[in-house]
This record gives structure tokens, sequence and C-alpha cells, in this order.
């Protein structure tokens, strides 16, 4: 019984922690970007070169941190790779001719500026990084 | 229109915006990759290497510029140095590009383009985007692969929401002008005798390809099709003539997680006639057709597993072993960051009517074995 209660314990402690850790992520676009919410699967479609537009019609171009836990985090919770499997899809997609490589930023700071700055961008940050010149979107 | 037109104009379209606008609002953009493989083989000697030997003739190394002026427009450039045996060791155009993207639904692109046809086909040559050393050569030969890869012309393609129940089409439509070099693999037999093309095969093409991307997420069900127009080469001593014919492809894809499926079934039916000078006509008519089907599976951050088996049949061709290739494969890619990586491979095969030129082999085994180690390096 006790054992029972320890791992029921544990694995919603877990999911707690994994929960936890989704929510620090937010996906944020330019004020320019005609939508409130996005689905995983947009942004999947997105971020993996599939498409470059929303379901609302909005058009996006998606932006990317260089390799940092939050780039890494977001890549895990949203496309299910790394960083490593992310950038050998991109490179055949630009070396194919078939796309541009994402537009790639230094930190998170700088992440809000460039998407502040530039209609139809979208990307993400951590929810502590200040982010209040761009548009938070809800992920459902 | 010529090649070299198109060319002209795909450069100009870039140009004019380009000076207008600093580097940096240009988003210029430079990747490449190269590679250098080993190849061995029990018996026989494959893709023109003295691989019984073990051979290390075989190295790739591309360069791409790219800019986008504007979030509509990207335009590019790529040059290849290949060398595979005794073929290639030189610098040729991948392809060099123009795309304009009106929407989602449509896109135009034109210049030197990559073919879209079949699952592989656009990146058959692009090596650090899969985890295989080589594709199935049921399908994607790479001693013919310069003839499948591009054509002068152009694409248009586009996404077309079908709505959540019903998930996502991706289109692509093409035509323009294939230029097969005159060393391309197909014209094996006849270089070797001496009656080689005088110069490149060109022919018109146009097609279709259709990736239907399912509501169930990961699978992508497609197929395409494209169509030659007829066409003739003048030989060293002679002519060949090809009929008109279709490269068709049924395919599909299942991504998910750390598990990818994959799935091919090609037919490429070529009648031909070849006129030799003082030789009665003799016909070169070929139906070949491939399929294979592979798995993947990421077993660590950066270890992947796999394993296809491919097969190739030429239903024109004489019963016996120059007639099929059956192909089980094992592979292995092991990505050291995200520049570097290994992959080796070894492959079961059976028939000798792919990767063995009559110039390396005087006698040629049935059964062989074939390894490939592969070291690369992107950026």
């Amino acid at each position: 019984m006790k054992k029972a209660i320890l791992t029921v314990t544990l694995l919603a402690f877990a999911a707690l922690c994994a929960a936890r850790a989704q929510a620090q992520i937010v996906v944020i676009a330019n004020t320019s970007v005609s939508a409130d919410a996005v689905s995983k699967a947009e942004l999947r479609d997105v971020y993996n070169g599939v498409s470059t537009s929303l379901k609302s019609g909005a058009r996006v171009r998606p932006v990317i941190l260089k390799d940092c836990p939050t780039h890494n985090q977001f890549l895990m919770d949203y496309l299910g790779k790394n960083s490593v499997t992310f950038l050998i899809a991109w490179r055949g997609l630009v070396l194919s001719g078939q796309a541009t490589m994402p537009k790639s930023v230094d930190s998170e700071p700088a992440m809000v500026d460039y998407i502040s700055k530039t209609a139809g961008t979208i990307g993400y940050v951590s929810k502590a990084t200040p982010h209040d010149s761009v548009k938070e979107l809800s992920v459902h | 229109m010529s090649s070299r037109w198109i060319c002209a104009l795909a450069l100009l379209l870039g140009v004019t915006p380009a000076v207008a606008q600093s580097l940096d609002d240009l988003n210029v953009q430079v990747h490449g990759y190269a590679t250098q493989g080993f190849l061995y083989t029990n018996y026989n000697n494959a893709f023109y290497t003295n691989s019984s030997s073990g051979s290390p003739a075989w190295t790739e190394a591309v360069i791409n510029v790219s800019l986008q002026p504007k979030p509509q427009l990207s335009i590019g450039v790529q040059a290849r140095y290949q060398l595979l045996g005794d073929t290639g060791n030189a610098i040729t155009l991948d392809w060099a590009a123009a795309d304009y993207k009106l929407g989602e639904r449509l896109g135009v692109r034109f210049g030197k383009v990559k073919t879209p046809w079949g699952l592989f086909n656009e990146i058959q040559d692009i090596d650090p985007s899969y985890m295989w050393a080589l594709l199935p050569q049921s399908i994607y030969d790479i001693t013919t692969r310069n003839a499948d890869l591009s054509h002068f012309g152009g694409i248009a393609y586009g996404a077309l929401r079908l709505g959540s129940s019903f998930g996502l089409v991706d289109y692509r439509i093409w035509g323009g002008e294939q230029v097969v070099p005159s060393d391309d693999g197909q014209f094996d037999d006849l270089n070797e005798s001496g009656n080689g093309p005088a110069g490149p095969l060109a022919f018109g093409t146009y097609g279709g390809a259709l990736h239907w991307r399912t509501p169930v997420t990961g699978l992508m069900l497609g197929a395409s099709d494209g169509r030659a127009n007829q066409a003739s080469v003048a030989l060293h001593g002679g002519s060949e003539l090809f009929a008109a014919w279709n490269n068709l492809s049924y395919f599909a894809r299942y991504d998910r997680r750390k598990l990818m499926l994959a799935a091919e079934w090609n037919r490429q039916a070529s009648p031909g006639v070849l006129l030799l000078t003082d030789q009665p006509a003799s016909s070169v008519d070929s139906d070949v057709r491939g399929w294979y089907c592979m798995t993947t599976y990421k077993l660590t951050e950066k270890l992947s597993g796999g394993f296809y088996h491919s097969q190739f049949f030429d239903h024109d061709a004489p019963l016996g072993n120059d007639r099929f290739a059956k192909d089980w494969t094992l592979s292995s890619r092991y990505d050291v960051n995200e520049f570097f990586y290994i992959k080796t491979e070894e492959h079961f095969i059976h028939g000798s009517a792919l990767s063995l030129d009559p110039a390396h082999n005087n006698t040629i085994q049935p059964h062989y074995d074939l390894t490939a180690l592969k070291i690369g390096v992107s950026f």
C-alpha cells in the first residue's frame, strides 16, 4: 500500500513538473498576426516548414532561438524533436531549395525585440521574459 | 525557353531588389555540406569504384547561397562537387532558382529547380537530411541520379487545407526541360562500347505530385506522375530514340515520435530504339519497376538505426540475374553534434541489374554484400 501511495505521489509530482515546465514557454507573435490562439499541430507545421500560415489565414514566419534550454524545451514540447534533428530537417529543405532557414536570434529579449518589429513573425520565449510589446498566443 | 534565359531571369529578379537593400535586410544565408564515403564489396565492383578492394572514391561537397529580400521572395544558388568512382570529379550547378510565394495556396519557383517526384527525389542528393548512406537504389539509383534531380523550368506549389477532418494536401506541378549528361549511368553500355552520346540528352518534361497529410498525425500518403516527351540523342556512331514515357510513383510515410516508416513503388517504362551505323535497329525498351519499404528508429538523441528492403525489376530485360536487384539493408547514423555525423550501412544484395558497370566487372557474382561508411559535415 505504501508503495502504491509513493508511486502515485511520484507520478503526480512528475506530471505537475511536466505541466509546469510546459507552462513556462509562451508562444508570441507580432501584433500584425491575426490570431489569438494556435494549435500544437499548427505550430508543428510552421516550425517544420510544412506550412506558412495558420488556420485563421494569418501568414507567419517562424523565428528560432539559438541553442538554449528554452529552445530545446520548445522543440521537444511542440515538435517532439531535439535541436540537432530540427536543424538537420531544415537543412534538407534549404539545400533542396524548398525553404530558407528561419531567422535565428541570440537571446530571448532579442526574440521579443525582433518579433515586435517584424510583421508576420512568430516565436517563443520563457514566460519570465518580458514580452509586452508582442502578442501572446494561447496554445490549444 | 532556353535554360540560360531562365537562369538569367532568375538572377535578374534577385539582383534588382537586392541592390537597394542592405545585406542584413536581404537575409543572406550560406549553407552546405561535405561527405567522404568508403565502399567495400566482398564480390563485384559497385558504383564505378574498385570497391572489392575497398574504395574511398565517394566524395561530395555542396555550397548554397540564398537571400530573401522580401518575405515572399527568395533566391538561391547551389554548386556541387561530386566524385563517385571514375565519374564526376567536377563542380556542377545543382540548382539556381527564384521562389515567389503568393500565399500558402500558391507559390512558384523557376530556374534550374529540383524535380519533386517521388518521396525523396528533392532531397536524394542532400545527404545530411536522411539517415541512409545510400537511399534504396531500386528507385534512387545513385549512378543515374543527376538525370533525375532537376530540370530547367518551373514549379507551382502550395498547400490546401481540407478541414480539420481531412488534413492538408501539398501539391506540386512542374514543367520544363530535363537534361541528362552524356556520362550518366544509363549510357554506361554505350560509353563502354565507344558509342556514347556526343552530347547531353535533353527533352521536355512535366508532371505533378500530391502529398496528402492525413488527419492521422504523422501519416502522409502521396503520388506523383511525370511525363517525358519523346527525344533523341546523337551517338558516336549512330543515334538513340526514346518514345514518350512516364515516371509514376506511389508512396507513404509515417512519422511518430522516434519512429519513421515509409514505402514507395515506382515505374518508369521507357521504349527506345538504338540505331548504330552499319547495324540493324535494335530495341532498347526498358520497363523498370522498383519498390522499397523502410523503417528508422531514433535509439538515443544521437543514434538512429534503420532497415529497408528494396527490389528492382526490368520487365523488358532477359530472364537472369541482370533482370533484377534485391537489397536488404541495415543502417545506423550517429550525429556527433549539429555539424558532424557518421553513417554505417550493410547491404545484402541479390541480382546484378543495378550498381555494377561493365568496365569495372569482368565477371559478376549474383550475390554480394556491400559495406558503406560515410562521415559528413553540414552547416
